[in-house]
């Protein structure tokens, strides 16, 4: 599959690094930021700041693994892509299958926590924000990726805005003594905290999932995923550390809206509320992506046939895979009711679906130089197998086991019922398998096949080469 | 989980072994082994009177140790599986063979 003028069925749009910047760094600085410190300082004690920078080990290796697949095999829908070639079709067929429940319950928490947050400002009914907010989302990312980049840098902007009124004035009015004692309740609470904060870390895996549509993808994916984890984890430091020092950690764990509190501490009125409205930036950028992501993954499978084809087609002017995008943005505006009430169960499922993506990502990693040795040589970063990319994988399987194990034994029903969906994939997937009849076998070995495109990427390096040796 | 030829080129692989291949049995069987490891300790800390540490252990490792045994289950039933539909083509063929012989 050669990409040509007005192909629609491969992405022919694309964007730059300030683009993919504000996509992977917005994404990450995510609304818990906003809503996770306090309670756990109030846990932890001042020694939360310790909890923020363990966080950001795994997080970086996560981004390590994830930054060397991205650069050797960049293509739409990265996650399903490398699973179902470089492990087996099955697992990777289970990242578009679970994503539909990721996807409209993400957008739908969004939903809900944006028409709260402006409640708080402006007294006006919950419907009409929820409504207006999802139709927003579905419009921006029916218009194409560059929309997307476009609205996510204007959010991204502002939301670091709120940061910096929050954390610039703040160091000059941090007092040492509120940083002792660090751990008043022991080390015990720690672990939790870490595992908290680490989770806002795991949308980086965003970044492979639009390699079809990133300008020169080979070094822009881990460019923007190395500098990003780092910036990501800058911003979380410098957040808690001004939080902690500026109110004791036991009324942080007290106080709702502690960011606010905290900042009314050095600042007045009109900057406070600035602060306060970063959290609404912070919502915005992370579901604007939510569903550009989700959409890539879908039209991808699709096109290999374990989907409906129907969700792989590409809309001829804006470039959109418009039927994955109608599938995973339209139901949210029916299932407010019934998913309202199961918040944390979902959001287990969530982080325990993504915990196996990350788990199987990592073994698909240490099969990548055996499998595609000419997309592993070409790479722009390359881990030696036997040194950083054993390290990685490793590490990579290590921490998402460790963290699925701990949050299975806390919530076993949440691991149940993603066993039980995956269970429902299986039979799905073997109902596709026995529709196909005698074209089983060309199935089969689409799914475990790069398209033509994809293939030749490891010599050209870009897609636009590969674009301008067709033509 | 990489098996010897067929993860090295798919295109390679004979018409038998991609219907196999795409029935993904051991990845199927593990994952039902991984639900069983996880309901027996919750079913047996409902019903029998077990110490809670011995319930949270079973919920940890129980899928670990289900889903490895569903995956060589599957595994085991995946190569019966080639070899009887491949004993199948071969009779198939001959008898074809036999007819056309007759009809020449």
């Amino acid at each position: 599959m050669r990409i040509a003028d007005g192909d629609t069925t491969v992405l022919t749009k694309r964007v730059g690094i300030a683009g993919v910047m504000a996509l992977v760094v917005g994404n990450a600085v995510s609304i818990p930021i906003f809503v996770l410190p306090a309670p756990l300082a109030g846990s932890v004690g001042p020694g939360i700041v310790v909890a923020v920078v363990l966080a950001a080990v795994p997080a970086f290796l996560s981004v390590l693994y994830n930054a060397q697949l991205g650069s050797a095999m960049p293509v739409a829908g990265g996650l399903y892509v490398y699973i179902s070639r470089l492990i087996a079709p099955f697992w990777g067929f289970l990242v578009p299958f679970s994503l539909p429940i990721v996807t409209w319950a993400t957008l739908l928490f969004a939903a809900i926590g944006f028409a709260e947050y402006v409640r708080f400002f402006v007294e006006v009914p919950v419907a009409p924000l929820i409504y207006g907010f999802l139709t927003f989302v579905l419009l921006v990312n029916l218009l194409g990726i560059k929309t997307v980049a476009r609205a996510q840098i204007l959010f991204v902007v502002m939301l670091f805005a709120s940061l910096g009124v929050f954390v610039v004035p703040g160091i000059f009015a941090v007092e040492a003594a509120k940083y002792t004692p660090a751990f008043p309740n022991g080390l015990s609470p720690l672990g939790l905290a870490v595992v908290a904060l680490y989770y806002p870390y795991l949308g980086f895996g965003l970044l492979t999932e639009l390699g079809e549509e990133i300008e020169n993808p080979g070094k822009t994916i881990p460019l923007a995923l190395i500098s990003g984890v780092v910036v990501v984890a800058l911003v979380y430091l410098l957040f808690v550390s001004v939080l902690v020092g500026v109110m004791p950690w036991r009324q942080l764990g007290e106080t709702e809206a502690a960011v606010a509190v905290a900042s009314q501490q050095f600042l007045p009125w009109w900057g406070s509320a600035f602060v306060a409205s970063g959290a609404f930036f912070a919502v915005l950028t992370t579901v604007n992506t939510t569903l550009l992501v989700s959409s890539r993954t879908v039209m991808r499978a699709a096109r290999d046939g374990i989907l409906p084809e129907r969700l792989s087609e590409v809309h001829p002017r804006f470039g959109t895979p418009y039927a994955s995008v109608l599938l995973l943005g339209v139901p949210p505006f029916f299932l407010a009711v019934f998913i309202r009430t199961e918040v944390v169960g979902l959001s287990v499922f969530i982080a325990l679906a993504t915990l196996t993506a990350m788990f199987f990502s990592a073994i698909a990693l240490w099969n990548l130089p055996v499998e595609f040795p000419e997309h592993y040589e070409n790479a722009t970063l390359r881990l030696r197998r036997y040194r950083g990319l054993l390290f990685a994988v490793v590490a990579g399987m290590l921490v998402s086991a460790a963290i699925w194990v701990v949050t299975l034994i806390q919530l076993p029903l949440a691991g149940l019922f993603l066993v039980g969906w995956f269970g429902l994939g299986y039979a799905y997937y073997r109902y596709k398998i026995q529709k196909a009849g005698d074209s089983v076998g060309e199935l089969y070995v689409r799914m475990v096949t790069l398209d033509e495109h994809e293939e030749a990427f490891a010599e050209e390096q870009t897609y636009e080469d590969v674009r301008e040796k067709t033509e | 989980m990489p098996v010897g030829r067929f993860r090295k080129n798919p295109r390679e692989l004979d018409e038998v072994e991609r219907r196999v291949f795409a029935a993904q049995y051991p990845e199927g069987s593990l994952l039902f082994g991984m639900g069983a490891g996880l309901v027996a300790p919750m079913a047996a800390g409902a019903f029998l009177e077990l110490p809670s540490v011995v319930g949270t252990l079973g919920t940890g490792v129980g899928p670990l140790f289900g889903g490895v045994f569903g995956y060589l289950l599957g595994h085991v039933y995946r190569q019966m599986r080639i070899e009887s539909l491949r004993e199948e083509s071969e009779k198939k063929v001959p008898e074809n063979t036999s007819v056309a012989v007759e009809k020449d």
